[in-house]
């Protein structure tokens, strides 16, 4: 309980060094350790997740106002009110959640204002129990019959400020905070990484509306009184002051954020008015000069003053959680997969049996059949708007399928009554990579890799945060692996350097190697050559090939490819597709020779007249 | 009776013009300006300002809306420039963090005291409506304004060139370049646009609720809700939107008191973006991810 | 005349055009053709800065016009007819044809006049003057992107992959129309994969392959020889790849 243990610690010492405060100093401590712990929920969401809130203000005072309730209207002692009320704010957080998973962005923000626009109204008017608008008194709080005055409140506040630090950013280095980083970058990759969109989403709102609960029950007691004005727009944009200032994405900055902006005012008291103002100026300043906040800026000096400081730190931090790979250790993880290789070796790894699919008023794809065999590499070609990216995109789940099936090892994963979700497909041993590498910019190339294998590891949200035994042992298999494979792919830069310093072909082999990881038994390659010079494209399909004969299960690799000659000299079957319909599937030298094909690529036949084809349907969807 | 529904009317009228000036912006830039409440406030003081120095009415609106004007230019070159390169959380943060500077400068010069004005062009005169009910004359001119003001965007749309351009580059940046239109002097026409919408709404809002620091903050949310129920794309569902809420609002203050307002406008605005999300008026049937 | 020399450019870190070097001279029909993915559509987009490119210059009738944005290149007289063709689905064929020169304050009637040209070359479109674009059939939406172009009196006008989703009739509409193009003092440049029916539209040719020019041809015909060729690029050659099947 390593973890634990050091958040026990520095709580302790956070707490202590507050008890040695004056009366005055302690408060104002006091206070921003609440704000600290708001700022740290909310970071979570915005920053990591990526996921706009402004209800942070109304979290907080559920909380407030909640415990306050629970405490005059029950006869339930202080020390179950607490998790109880923390645990009412994770519900109303998680149900605030489940709109995140139809909208984004500005969408997102403006429903969570909404929320507290709501929750105003509730304090406001909803009657005495809230008092009737001016607000409740927090009463003493007692625990087994002791009352805790004021000092012990701050000094309380300041050890769980200090505590739930240390475990955030635990949480935030887990298998949890990978997926929601990589579901922040790309949710479609995140999918097909096995990563559940829906439960992310959620855990991140209760989350951080359970903090902001937490806190917002300190609050109660710290002011000893609570009002509806605490809690409203203002407040919330304070936090989101704080987060921002201090650094998004970053637990440092969720420290950083309420101690500087909040001490500032303290020397210069005289200018208290200006304070809002003053933190709008700040805003609108880092966002446009400073992006990643004052943490950001800390972090660049560190850079410049003592370079590679920051990486032994983290190697050696990797070393005392348990999670770095040990020499001598041999790697394994109990794989966690659904359906197997059929039996019988004759059973298509592949096949699509008369797949229909239509997208945007098209039909893309027309009773599609093809069958690949086990342990073939397959192309799949065919001239623009042929339906190739499309055909693939129906297997991943991201269309859906008008009628047909698409059938893995003998089993129905798409199509008919029963549909396998897009996250699971990784469970299925299915992988795939996109047009465009989807990395995740704020993960290391190796952290890019481990986070391949989200759906192979056990770790949630409290085992992932303390660490015992048995995530500290998946994690440093998981390293391995993740190591493993990318030396497989031939990559051979620094794997602990951030994404953003790597070339184009090296985030190819990247992105490959995160989906190779998880020793998938169907590999889907969209477009894996485009942007490449022809030496880099070639060594990419040798490197596959190669990789292909070394594992010990098979593997069926399924290849999109304009390259034609390319493919053909290395697929062992191919299948051409025209008009969203197979043509031929065969031997490269039998496509070759198929009349429809040649004419495809020349022009002589071309597809009959229908209703307007938007063309560039299946141009490459580059990311902006 | 009718004093209810006209008045909901004006109020709703109110929402529409800040749900217009907020789609305004949205189409062409696809950016949200949180700050929009803000602009409102500032042209409601400009119209304090003005009729303390007793100008004449045409000089009033002038400088209402080049006030308007002004700060579009100014909101332009924050987002097209300055947050340029940034994504829309960046942006939406960024314009939040805009409006807490814009009401703190107007709460620290003029202090959080409300200052009466008369109506724009009917000054404190009233009608009367029957059942011996009256209603300031004002009421009459938010609803002109408001109803013909939209109307008028919404035919410079359709049927001029130039705001067929605008279409254009709603509908695709590149395209539109492609045909040589200036995409960047169409974004900083949307922005004055909008601008100037908001701060017309404040010339005609602050004779009902007086100017004071917080009154277009106050109701950012509900333009929001009116702009959601027209989809964000549709002008003339903007002002619909608006209307229908400002009805829907007085008749559900009646039934179930004042307080309730926001709670309702919450509870629309999450019924048509989960539900509906093109609104009543959107065409295409968009997923909001 | 446009020059384009040692142009790289991509979207993002994604590296499409490598040291690409073409030529268009004044009145010539140049082809650029090559599979897809190959950097077709990049270029034109390139050319007239959709995307920018990261490094090389383009200059047009002697001036350099990388840095310059996209509206400003189409009034220095150069048009692109984009794969996705341009149109504005929500507007009229009229509208269309209208707001495509916008940019030129022409009258009116200047307008109406240049739009009647185009109505002549297009009969088809005539008949439809006030249909939205949206429900034009393919032919139809390329005939009008195309007159879009023309309404500007570019040039040089850039065709990017002209014949896609077209029916074989549509394609010999649209290949007379070229021709008739050729014989003015417009500059024409033709991105395609048809080579078959492009090769017999243009002055010279130049193939890419991988972002890379690889090959310029100067003279070329319809010989079966030269399409044998460069089908070999399209599909591989023709003897049994090494290592293939196991």
């Amino acid at each position: 309980m390593r973890v634990f243990a050091a958040a026990l610690g520095f709580g302790t010492i956070v707490a202590l060094g507050d008890a040695e405060l004056g009366a005055y100093h302690q408060f104002v401590i006091a206070r921003i350790a609440l704000l600290i712990l708001v700022t740290l929920g909310l970071n979570v969401l915005i920053g990591v997740t990526g996921l706009l809130s402004l209800a942070s203000a109304a979290f907080m005072g559920v909380g407030a106002f909640g415990v306050i309730i629970v405490l005059q209207k029950t006869s339930i002692p202080l020390i179950l009110a607490v998790p109880i009320v923390v645990l009412g704010t994770w519900c109303v957080g998680w149900a605030l959640g489940t709109t995140s998973l139809r909208l984004s962005g500005f969408y997102l923000a403006l429903v969570t204002l909404g929320f507290l626009v709501a929750f105003q109204t509730v304090v406001q008017h909803g009657g005495a129990t809230f008092g009737s608008g001016y607000g409740l008194l927090a009463p003493i709080p007692t625990i087994f019959g002791h009352s805790l005055s004021i000092e012990w409140v701050c000094i309380l506040s300041t050890f769980f400020a200090g505590f739930c630090t240390v475990l955030v950013w635990s949480l935030v280095n887990s298998r949890l905070g990978r997926a929601w980083r990589t579901m922040k970058a790309n949710p479609v990759a995140a999918e097909l990484a096995g990563m559940n969109i829906t439960r992310l989403k959620t855990s991140a709102f209760a989350f951080s509306a359970a903090i902001a609960g937490f806190a917002g029950t300190g609050y109660a007691f710290l002011q000893q009184a609570v009002s509806p004005q605490a809690f409203d727009i203002n407040e919330t944009i304070d936090h989101l002051v704080y987060a921002v200032v201090g650094g998004l994405g970053s637990t440092l900055g969720s420290v950083l954020g309420p101690l500087v902006l909040e001490e500032l005012p303290e020397y210069m008291r005289s200018l208290q008015q200006y304070r809002q103002l003053f933190f709008g100026l700040a805003l609108i300043l880092i966002l446009v000069l400073a992006p990643r906040g004052l943490a950001g800026l800390v972090h660049d000096a560190i850079d410049r003053v003592a370079p590679g400081l920051s990486r032994r730190t983290q190697a050696t931090v990797s070393r005392l959680l348990g999670t770095a790979p040990r020499a001598g250790e041999q790697p394994a993880l109990k794989a966690r997969r659904r359906g197997a290789a059929a039996t019988d070796p004759e059973t298509p790894a592949l096949e699509y049996r008369d797949v229909t699919v239509r997208y945007g008023g098209l039909t893309a794809v027309r009773e599609l059949s093809f069958a690949v065999r086990r342990g073939q590499i397959h192309g799949l070609i065919g001239p623009n708007g042929a339906g190739k990216t499309t055909a693939i995109n129906a297997l991943c789940g991201l269309v859906s399928v008008a009628s047909g099936e698409i059938v893995q090892d003998g089993e129905v994963i798409r199509g008919g009554r029963r549909s396998v979700a897009s996250w699971r497909l990784a469970q299925h041993g299915v992988a795939r990579t996109f047009q465009t590498p989807l990395v995740v910019p704020e993960l290391s190339a190796l952290e890019n890799v481990v986070a391949g294998l989200h759906s192979q590891l056990r770790s949630g949200l409290i085992t992932g945060t303390l660490k015992p035994r048995f995530v500290r042992r998946e994690e440093r298999a998981a390293r391995s692996l993740a190591a493993q494979a990318l030396e497989r792919v031939g990559f051979d830069s620094d794997s602990a350097a951030p994404v953003g310093s790597l070339g184009f072909g090296e985030l190819r082999q990247l992105e490959i190697a995160r989906a190779i990881v998880t020793r998938p038994r169907l590999l889907l390659l969209d477009e894996p050559t485009s942007g490449l010079e022809l030496e880099a494209a070639v060594a990419m399909l040798e490197q596959l090939r190669s990789l292909q004969a070394e594992l010990e299960e098979a593997l069926t690799v399924l290849i999109v490819e304009h390259n034609v000659p390319l493919l053909f000299s290395h697929c062992e079957t191919v299948t051409a597709m025209i008009d969203g319909h197979a043509v031929i599937t065969g031997t490269p030298d039998e496509v070759r020779a198929e009349p429809e094909v040649r004419s495809s690529y020349l022009g002589d036949q071309l597809i009959a007249e229908g209703v307007g084809r938007k063309a560039g349907e299946e141009m490459h969807a580059y990311a902006e | 009776m009718v004093a209810i529904n006209v008045g909901g009317l004006a109020i709703g009228a109110i929402y529409g013009l800040m749900a217009v000036g907020v789609v305004l912006v949205f189409r062409t830039t696809a950016r949200v300006n949180f700050a929009h409440g803000e602009v409102l406030t500032f042209g409601g003081y400009a119209y304090w300002l003005a009729t303390k120095n007793g100008t004449s009415q045409a000089l009033e609106l002038a400088l209402v809306l080049a006030l308007g004007i002004v700060i579009g230019v100014g909101f332009f070159v924050i987002t097209h420039y300055l947050l340029g390169r940034s994504d829309e959380l960046t942006v939406v943060i960024g314009t939040l963090g805009v409006s807490v500077v814009m009401l703190n400068a107007v709460q620290l010069h003029y202090t959080d005291l409300g200052h009466r004005v008369p109506g724009w062009l009917t000054g404190y005169s009233t009608v009367p409506i029957g059942g011996g009910e009256v209603v300031p004359s004002n009421t009459f001119v938010i609803l002109g304004v408001g109803i013909v003001s939209t109307l008028a965007l919404h035919a410079w749309f359709q049927l001029t060139r130039r705001g067929q351009a605008v279409r254009a580059v709603a509908e695709s940046r590149e395209d539109a370049a492609l045909s040589g239109i200036p995409v960047r002097r169409v974004l900083l026409f949307s922005w004055v646009a909008g601008c100037a919408f908001a701060t017309l709404s404040g010339l005609l809002l602050a004779p009902a609720v007086d100017v004071y620091p917080s009154m277009g903050g106050d109701i950012l949310f509900k333009g929001f809700v009116a702009a959601a129920l027209g989809g964000f794309e549709s002008i003339i569902g903007a002002m619909v939107g608006g209307l229908l809420l400002g009805l829907i609002e007085v008749h559900s203050n009646q039934l179930f008191g004042a307080e309730m307002k926001d709670l309702i406008s919450f509870l629309i605005l999450l019924a048509v973006l989960l539900v509906r999300p093109q609104g009543l008026f959107g065409r295409t049937q968009l997923r909001r991810v | 005349m446009l020059t384009l020399s040692n142009i790289s450019s991509g979207y993002g870190r994604i590296g499409i055009l490598r040291e690409v070097g073409l030529e268009v001279a004044r009145g010539q029909a140049v082809g650029l053709f090559g599979r897809n993915g190959a950097g077709k559509t990049t270029l034109s987009k390139t050319i007239v800065s959709t995307i920018r490119a990261s490094s090389g210059d383009i200059t047009w009738d002697g001036r350099r016009i990388n840095r310059l944005r996209t509206e400003q290149i189409v009034k220095l007289g150069i048009s692109l007819v984009p794969q996705s063709r341009g149109l504005f689905m929500g507007l009229s064929v009229d509208e269309n044809l209208a707001l495509s020169c916008i940019a030129f304050r022409l009258g009116r009637k200047e307008v109406a006049r240049r739009a009647g040209e185009i109505y002549e070359r297009f009969p088809s479109l005539a008949s439809r003057r006030d249909v939205a674009a949206a429900s034009l059939s393919g032919g139809e939406q390329q005939m009008l992107a195309i007159g879009k172009a023309l309404m500007r009196r570019p040039r040089l006008l850039i065709l990017d992959e002209p014949s896609t989703g077209l029916a074989p009739k549509v394609l010999e509409d649209i290949a007379g129309l070229v021709q008739d193009l050729r014989d003015s003092e417009l500059s024409i440049l033709l991105t395609e994969q048809n080579i078959h029916w492009a090769l017999s539209m243009v002055d010279s040719a130049y193939v890419i392959e991988q972002g890379r020019i690889v090959d310029h041809l100067a003279t070329p015909g319809r010989s079966a020889k030269q399409v044998d060729e460069l089908m070999a690029r399209y599909l591989g050659a023709t003897e049994a790849p090494v290592g293939a099947g196991r």
